[in-house]
C-alpha cells in the first residue's frame, strides 16, 4: 500500500464496505417495490438496472481489499454515472401505463446509494452537484412516471431526496477530508522522523568508524612506527586485522539482526578474552528480550576499548581486573574495571583518545545508551556501559 | 487546520457539519410548511419544529467529538416525541417524510457522535410510536412497519459507519506509526551507508596502502616508519580536530611533521557555532606557525564556545610564539 494515502485508502475501503452492506440491506427492503413496479418498465431495462444498482456496490465492497485506491475511484465514478443513467432512463423505459400516485419509482428510496460514491471520488462541489442532479432527476421521474398529475408531490419528494441523501454525502466528505489531513500530517511526521533518524545514524556510523580508526588503524600504524623488528609478527597481525575490519565494513549491507542474551554474553566474553586471557566475565541476572544489533556492537566495542585502555595504562602485573555483565528486561549494563594507577578524568591526555572517542562516543550514538568513567589517581578505573530498554 | 486524530475520522463538529445540521433543518422546515394543509391542528407540528430547532441548537453548540449526554438525550427523545405530536394530526394521505426524515437524521447524528446505544434506544421508541400510529390511523400497520424498518436500516448503516470508521482510525494510527518507523529505518540505513562509503573511500586511498605494506613481508624502512607516523598523526587529527580538516592545514601539518616537529591539533569547538571567517583566520595563523616551525611542538586548539578567543596557536621550539585568535563577533 502506498504510505502517502494510507488513511484515505483505509477510509475509502471502510465506506465502500458499509455502502455494500447498505445496498444489500436495501435490496431486500426494496425487493417488494421493485417487483411491484416491474410491470411498468421494459424487462430489457429493468434487469441491467437492478443488477447495476444493487449488484455493483457489494462487489466493490468484496474486492475492496484487493484493488488500488485508483481502481476503486474508477469503479465508484462509473457507478455514480450508471446510477444517474438508471434514474434518467426510467421514464423512457416505461411501457406506457403510469404508476399509481402513491408509488414512487424504486430508485427514490435509495438516492444516497447513488450519491455517496461521488463524495469519495470527486471534490465536495462536484459531490453536491451529483446530489442535486439526482434529486432533480428523481423529482422529474416521480412526476412523469405517475402520469404528470401532481407536480407539487414530485417536487416535495425531490426536496426530501436532496435533504436526506445529503446526510450520507456530508459524512463521506468529512471522513475523506479528515483521512487526507491525517495522510498529510503523517507525511510530515515521517519526513521529520526520517531526518532525525538520518542524522542519528550518520552520527552513530561516524562514532563507529572513529572507533575503528582509533582501535585498529591508529594502533597498527603506531606499533609499526615504533617497531624495530622485535614485534614484526604481531604488527603484521594487527595490520591484517585492520584490513579485515575495513573489508568487513565495506561488505556490510543493511541492518544486522538483534541478538539473544546468551549470544551477547558469549560474544562479550570472547572479545575480552582475546585481549586478556585471564579475565573472567561475570554474568548477573537474565533477560528474555533480544538486544538490538547496534547495542550489542557498541557494548562489544566499548568493553574491548575499556579493557585495552586498562591494559595499556593501569600499570604492571599486580593490577586486578574485572568485567561484569548485568542483564535485566529494563537494562543491560557492562562494567570493566581495574585497581591500577587510575587518572584524573578532568585532565585526560589528548593522546588517550580511547575513553573519549571509542567508549563515550560509541555508547552515546546508541539510542538510550550511555557510558561513564570513574577513576581516581592511584585507586583504579571503572568504565560502565549502560543501555536502557524503554 | 490541525490534523484530526485517527479517532476523529468522522468528526462532525466542524463549521461545515454545523451548517449542514441547520441546512437539514431548513429542508425539513420547508417541507413541513409546504405540506401545512395536511395538518388538522397546526400547533402541534409547529411545536415539533420548535423542538427540532432546539435540538439542532444543542447539537451544534456542543463542540465535543462525543456528544454530551443532555444533547444526546434531546436528540433521541425528540424522535418518538415528534411522531406523537405530528402523526395523529395528519389528514389521510398527509405528507410524513419531513418529520420521519428529521427524526432519523437526529438519531443518525447522535449515533455518529459516539452515542450508539442511546441512538438505538431512541430508534426502538421511534419505531414503536410509528407502528402504534400505523395501527391506530389511516396509514395501516403494514406501511408503518415498512417505514420503521427502513429508518432502522438507516441507523444500522450509521452504526456500521461509526464503528467501522473508529476501528479504521485505530488501524490507521498503527499503520502510520509502522510506516514512520519503516521510513526512519530506511533513512537511517541510507545515511549510515553513505557515511560509511565516504569514509571508507577516504581510508582506502590514504591508509590501506600503508596497512598492506605493514602486513606484507617486505621489511620496513625508517622512511616507511616516518610515513606511518605522519599517517597515524593525521588520523589522530581527524578524530580530535575535525574542524581543522582543511587541505592546506593537513599539508602544512604533514610537512612540519616530516621536519620532526610534533604537531598537536585539537578541536573543542561547537561546529554549529563556528564562524567560517574566524575559522579561516585561525587556519591562516596555524599554517604560518607550522610553516615556520623547525623543531619542538606546535599546538593549535579551537576553543569551546563562550570564550573570547576562537582558539590558540602555540609554537614551542627554538622560537616560542603564542597567538590568541579573537572572535570577530
Amino acid at each position: 500500500m502506498n504510505d502517502s494515502a494510507l488513511a484515505e485508502a483505509r477510509v475509502v475501503r471502510t465506506i465502500v464496505i458499509v455502502l455494500g452492506v447498505a445496498v444489500a440491506i436495501y435490496a431486500l427492503l426494496s425487493a417488494g417495490t421493485v417487483l411491484a413496479e416491474a410491470k411498468y418498465v421494459h424487462p430489457a431495462w429493468l434487469f441491467p438496472a437492478v443488477i447495476i444498482v444493487f449488484g455493483v456496490p457489494p462487489v466493490l465492497a468484496t474486492i475492496s481489499g484487493r484493488i488500488s485506491l485508483r481502481v476503486m475511484h474508477l469503479g465508484l465514478a462509473l457507478y455514480t454515472i450508471a446510477f444517474l443513467v438508471v434514474v434518467v432512463t426510467w421514464v423512457p423505459a416505461m411501457r406506457g401505463d403510469a404508476l399509481p400516485l402513491d408509488a414512487a419509482p424504486w430508485p427514490l428510496g435509495i438516492t444516497a446509494v447513488g450519491t455517496v460514491p461521488a463524495a469519495i471520488v470527486w471534490r465536495p462541489a462536484i459531490a453536491w452537484l451529483v446530489v442535486i442532479a439526482n434529486s432533480m432527476a428523481l423529482a422529474i421521474v416521480r412526476y412523469f412516471s405517475t402520469g404528470a398529475l401532481d407536480l407539487q408531490l414530485a417536487l416535495q419528494d425531490g426536496l426530501f431526496c436532496l435533504v436526506f441523501s445529503s446526510i450520507f454525502t456530508i459524512v463521506a466528505i468529512v471522513a475523506i477530508r479528515n483521512a487526507r489531513a491525517l495522510d498529510a500530517a503523517a507525511l510530515t511526521a515521517r519526513a521529520s522522523a526520517a531526518r532525525a533518524a538520518s542524522v542519528a545514524a550518520r552520527m552513530h556510523e561516524h562514532a563507529r568508524l572513529d572507533a575503528l580508526v582509533h582501535d585498529e588503524l591508529i594502533t597498527a600504524l603506531y606499533y609499526a612506527t615504533t617497531d624495530r623488528g622485535e614485534l614484526t609478527g604481531s604488527v603484521q597481525v594487527q595490520a591484517r586485522r585492520a584490513l579485515d575490519e575495513l573489508g568487513r565494513l565495506d561488505a556490510e549491507r543493511g541492518e544486522p539482526a538483534p541478538v539473544e542474551s546468551a549470544a551477547f554474553a558469549s560474544r562479550l566474553r570472547s572479545v575480552l578474552l582475546d585481549l586478556s586471557s585471564g579475565l573472567m566475565l561475570t554474568v548477573r541476572g537474565q533477560r528474555t528480550a533480544l538486544i538490538p544489533a547496534d547495542v550489542a556492537d557498541a557494548f562489544a566495542e566499548g568493553a574491548t576499548e575499556a579493557l585495552r585502555n586498562s591494559l595499556r595504562h593501569a600499570g604492571g602485573g599486580g593490577v586486578r581486573r574485572h568485567a561484569t555483565l548485568s542483564l535485566s528486561e529494563e537494562r543491560v549494563v557492562v562494567e570493566v574495571g581495574d585497581d591500577g594507577s587510575g587518572f584524573d578524568p578532568h585532565s585526560v591526555n589528548p593522546y588517550r583518545l580511547g575513553i573519549l572517542v571509542s567508549i563515550r562516543g560509541r555508547l552515546d550514538a546508541v539510542k538510550n545508551g550511555s557510558a561513564s568513567v570513574r577513576s581516581t589517581p592511584g585507586a583504579g578505573t571503572v568504565v560502565t556501559l549502560t543501555w536502557n530498554d524503554r | 487546520m490541525s490534523p484530526p486524530s485517527p479517532r476523529q475520522i468522522v468528526s462532525l463538529t466542524g463549521t461545515g457539519a454545523r451548517i449542514f445540521v441547520w441546512a437539514y433543518f431548513g429542508g425539513s422546515l420547508a417541507l413541513a410548511l409546504w405540506t401545512f394543509s395536511d395538518w388538522t391542528r397546526p400547533v402541534l407540528p409547529l411545536i415539533t419544529l420548535a423542538l427540532y430547532a432546539a435540538v439542532c441548537l444543542a447539537i451544534t453548540l456542543d463542540r465535543r467529538d462525543r456528544l454530551s449526554l443532555p444533547a444526546a438525550l434531546a436528540g433521541v427523545a425528540v424522535a418518538p416525541l415528534s411522531v406523537v405530536l405530528v402523526a395523529w394530526q395528519l389528514v389521510d394521505g398527509g405528507y410524513t417524510a419531513w418529520y420521519v426524515g428529521e427524526a432519523t437524521a437526529f438519531l443518525f447524528l447522535v449515533n455518529l457522535r459516539g452515542r450508539v446505544l442511546l441512538a438505538w434506544v431512541g430508534c426502538v421508541l421511534f419505531d414503536a410510536a410509528l407502528i402504534v400510529w400505523g395501527v391506530t390511523s389511516w396509514a395501516g400497520a403494514e406501511d408503518a412497519i415498512l417505514t420503521a424498518t427502513r429508518q432502522s436500516a438507516i441507523l444500522v448503516i450509521g452504526t456500521l459507519t461509526a464503528v467501522g470508521l473508529r476501528r479504521t482510525g485505530r488501524r490507521i494510527r498503527k499503520l502510520t506509526a509502522e510506516a514512520s518507523v519503516r521510513s526512519a529505518a530506511e533513512a537511517a540505513g541510507l545515511a549510515a551507508a553513505e557515511e560509511r562509503a565516504g569514509r571508507l573511500a577516504d581510508l582506502r586511498e590514504t591508509v590501506v596502502p600503508l596497512l598492506e605494506r605493514i602486513a606484507g613481508d617486505t621489511p620496513l624502512t625508517d622512511e616507511d616508519r616516518r610515513e606511518f607516523a605522519v599517517a597515524e598523526a593525521e588520523l589522530r587529527d581527524g578524530l580530535r580536530a575535525r574542524g581543522l580538516r582543511q587541505h592546506r592545514l593537513v599539508d602544512a601539518a604533514r610537512a612540519a611533521r616530516s621536519r620532526g616537529v610534533d604537531v598537536v591539533l585539537l578541536d573543542d569547538s561547537d561546529p554549529d557555532a563556528l564562524d567560517l571567517d574566524d575559522l579561516d583566520r585561525f587556519a591562516d595563523i596555524t599554517v604560518a606557525a607550522l610553516d615556520n616551525a623547525t623543531d619542538g611542538r606546535v599546538t593549535a586548539r579551537l576553543l569551546p564556545p563562550g570564550r573570547d578567543s576562537i582558539g590558540t596557536v602555540v609554537a614551542d621550539g627554538t622560537h616560542y610564539s603564542r597567538h590568541d585568535v579573537p572572535r570577530s563577533r
